[in-house]
């Protein structure tokens, strides 16, 4: 008896459900609400990636990176203040890799004077920024264009350095190459500071960083810091 | 020391640019037109007097006499560039610096200046092109003309003779060459074109979205109607540009109005949308976007300004775009010919001040003319001019009834009317409104039961049709099953609820399988005003 009762509820449910198919349904009370979150609203977040090439030949001879070579690539993740349409404040965490790929020559004295087929100095940084944001130009729920001025500190978490060096016919490794990895490294800073600057456009962004802190501790002054500006671009996720 | 003089250069680097990148535009908006000498009969086309004659609108308007000479002249020396000057606004739109901008704000004769920005607006079509069977491809031209009445329009002779149509768009490359025009290149129907993007009368190039559009309207090929209104008139207007988005599209958009009503043109097709990039959705209240703005003063020049509701439907903005939120603007949704009710992308009404939009609606999926041949697309963009050319041979029957006459009765004779909700409007127009002398009242299809808790739709029995099971495979037969050829929709129970601000709070449609369709319970009724109902043609209307 039950079983039949469940059945002839079943249909009838099944039923109802058949009868009404709703295709469209619109409450108009809820669309017109007004978000707090946007790209041109009280507050956004965003993540994106970067990638960017340090440029220059830094601050004295002995430490010349290749250009084309060095660089550095990430990705973040950036919070935005609206203050009103002109002016936006904001802060953000990117997590970067850098790597210094050092001209062999002979006025190389960085780590030191032995020359190498390759050789790289690279780290990895955890960034926080802080910055302030102008937009150009009336605009509505975007981005839009804009020029970020601000300043960033980083930790480095990891520092290498490897050298690569081709070892020719025999051997007693019988290989052809080997790759050196130094690690728990003396000398560079582990914290390091500096400014920034962005031009956006919507999602691209163009950036440029100036490094105002020393790469290598004070100790190790005999290392002449490599250059200090990176210039990249930058693709926002949203 | 050298460290900071460098950082510090680093950031006046991006000052710099920051400067070089804010060369603004700005609208500056004059105080007067005293002393200006117009003559009407010297500056109209013969067709723009009759308009206004038709519509008892004064030849002499403010809005019509020319900026004063000496004022934009002024301001020219004083900035950068002059873009364009505008009777219908009596201003300049101009680029100049910060510096050049207050100079011209302190200005006695100035009275406001607008900020003015680089802006993306999207064309309002979606999907790109399908290269479908032809076969499919002529059927939906068939049923996207036939929906509207096509039939009997010609029938009566009515193809749109003797109406002008502006068409506002991104360019019309093939329009000199394609078939489907060959018949309006014959009679010598395009009348006037511009390319107010490089001030030029050349418009047979650029981005193929207003070849597609126009073909709604009056195209024609192997025997097969693109659109309605072969035998109108036409006159051309560049104004977007195809891959970058600027403002100055919005002020070609007010320049081509202030020409295609000098020209005489009675209707405006403009199957463009301007959201995100520039507004908010609280914005779109049809008197804050500069086009919006341009396309009222239109109106009030007796044009009948007809514009896509926009693709944002299933986008985070959803509603419609500027210029469909004018209030004199008649705003197109989108509906499915193979649903028969609102397609997916079409943007949804109201306005941010809740008055109705879209007004009427027609096919979002259509067939076009494209390249060298016929394909189907997608958008609003498409029934824009399907309702451009209903509206025409609407026109042509009633040449006594003034645009907003007109506009109120393209709204009545809708579908659905008296019955409307926000993502149809009115539904799709109906010739034989405009044919007949009196259309025959629609019997009731179905009753309202009340009971103590809820109201119950049940379907009266002879207007239930059976649902076919196993429809045959072929092409018509997906239109067949869901719309007449007078679009009278066989299967859809549309239902709304008034609230007591007088909009709506809700609508829905509802496919329907039996008679007893639907419940709706009086407790979530409570503190409306209104419910209404319609079903094939009858709307029930219950005060609450």
């Amino acid at each position: 008896m039950k079983q039949l009762l469940g059945i002839a509820l079943l249909c009838l449910m099944v039923g109802q459900v058949m009868a009404q198919d709703v295709l469209l349904t619109q409450d108009v009370e809820k669309d017109t609400i007004v978000e707090d979150w946007g790209p041109n609203r009280k507050a956004f977040d965003y993540t994106y990636l970067h990638f960017g090439f340090i440029v220059g030949d830094g601050d004295s001879a002995g430490i010349e990176t290749r250009l084309g070579h060095s660089y550095e690539w990430g990705f973040g993740w950036r919070h935005k203040t609206r203050i009103n349409n002109l002016y936006s404040i904001g802060y953000g965490f990117a997590v970067t890799n850098r790597v210094y790929n050092i001209k062999q020559d002979s006025g190389k004295v960085f780590p030191n004077t032995v020359l190498h087929e390759k050789e790289r100095f690279s780290n990895w940084n955890l960034n926080v920024q802080l910055y302030n944001r102008f937009n150009i130009g009336r605009r509505g729920n975007v981005v839009g264009n804009y020029i970020d001025l601000g300043v960033y500190g980083e930790w480095a978490f990891s520092n290498r350095h490897k050298v690569y060096n081709d070892l020719g016919s025999n051997n007693s490794a019988n290989a052809g190459a080997e790759k050196t990895v130094y690690r728990d490294l003396d000398y560079p800073s582990p914290i390091k500071y500096g400014v920034e600057g962005r031009i956006g456009f919507g999602k691209l962004v163009f950036y440029g960083r100036y490094r105002i802190s020393d790469l290598f501790q004070s100790d190790f002054k005999q290392y002449p810091d490599p250059s200090r500006i990176v210039a990249g671009i930058e693709m926002g996720i949203f | 020391m050298n460290k900071l003089v460098t950082g510090c250069l680093l950031v006046v680097a991006f000052l710099i640019a920051g400067q070089t990148l804010a060369q603004n535009k700005y609208t500056v908006y004059f105080s007067d037109k005293d002393g200006v000498e117009f003559d009407p009969y010297t500056y109209f086309d013969a067709k723009a007097i009759e308009r206004r004659l038709r519509h008892n609108l004064p030849l002499n308007a403010y809005t019509d006499r020319p900026v004063r000479s000496d004022y934009a002249a002024t301001v020219s020396n004083m900035v950068d560039s002059l873009k364009l000057v505008s009777r219908w606004f009596n201003a300049a739109v101009v680029y100049a610096s910060n510096e050049q901008i207050a100079a011209v704000e302190a200005l006695p004769f100035v009275t406001e200046v607008e900020y003015m920005t680089p802006l993306q607006v999207q064309a309002a079509s979606t999907k790109p092109l399908e290269p479908l069977a032809q076969d499919y491809v002529f059927e939906l031209a068939k049923r996207q003309t036939d929906m509207l009445g096509r039939e009997a329009f010609h029938a009566a002779g009515i193809t749109g003779k003797g109406v002008r149509v502006a068409i506002f768009d991104v360019g019309f490359p093939e329009v000199d060459q394609h078939p489907a025009f060959q018949h309006v290149r014959q009679r010598n129907g395009i009348l006037h074109t511009f390319d107010f993007v490089k001030n030029k009368e050349f418009v047979y190039g650029y981005g193929s979205h207003g070849t597609n559009v126009m073909s709604n309207i009056c195209g024609y090929v192997d025997g097969i109607y693109f659109g309605l209104a072969k035998d109108a008139e036409f006159m051309l207007a560049r104004t977007e540009m195809a891959l970058r988005e600027p403002f100055s599209e919005e002020e070609n958009w007010l320049a081509a109005a202030e020409w295609a009503d000098k020209h005489g043109a009675d209707i405006i097709n403009s199957s463009l949308g301007y959201t995100e990039k520039r507004y908010f959705p609280q914005e779109m209240d049809g008197k804050t976007a500069f086009v919006s703005r341009a396309a009222n003063i239109a109106a009030r020049k007796g044009l009948l300004v007809i514009n896509a509701a926009g693709n944002e439907g299933d986008d985070k903005w959803k509603c419609i775009g500027a210029p469909a939120d004018a209030d004199s603007v008649l705003s197109i949704g989108g509906i499915s010919p193979e649903t028969g009710f609102h397609i997916g992308f079409s943007s949804y009404g109201p306005t941010h001040d809740k008055r109705m939009k879209p007004n009427v609606s027609a096919f979002g999926k259509a067939s076009v003319a494209a390249g060298q041949s016929v394909k189907v697309t997608y958008g609003t963009s498409f029934a824009c001019p399907l309702i451009s050319g209903f509206a025409a041979c609407a026109m042509q029957t009633r040449p006594d009834l003034k645009n907003m006459e007109l506009y109120r009765e393209l709204e009545q004779s809708g579908n659905l009317a008296p019955y409307f909700d926000y993502a149809h409007g009115f539904g799709v127009p109906r010739a034989a409104y405009f044919l007949e002398e009196e259309l025959p009242e629609q019997e009731p299809t179905f009753e309202l039961k009340e009971t103590e808790f809820y109201y119950q739709v049940v379907i009266k029995e002879d207007y239930l049709d059976e649902i076919k099971a196993d429809a045959d495979s072929s092409i018509a037969s997906i239109f067949t099953a869901i719309m007449t050829p007078h679009g009278e929709d066989r299967e859809h129970l549309y239902f709304h609820i008034e609230n007591a601000a007088g909009f709506l709070g809700s609508y829905n449609v509802i496919n329907v399988r039996k008679r007893e369709v639907y419940k709706i319970f009086k407790e979530d009724l409570q503190g409306n005003k209104a419910l209404r109902i319609h079903y094939k043609g009858y709307t029930v209307s219950k005060k609450l």
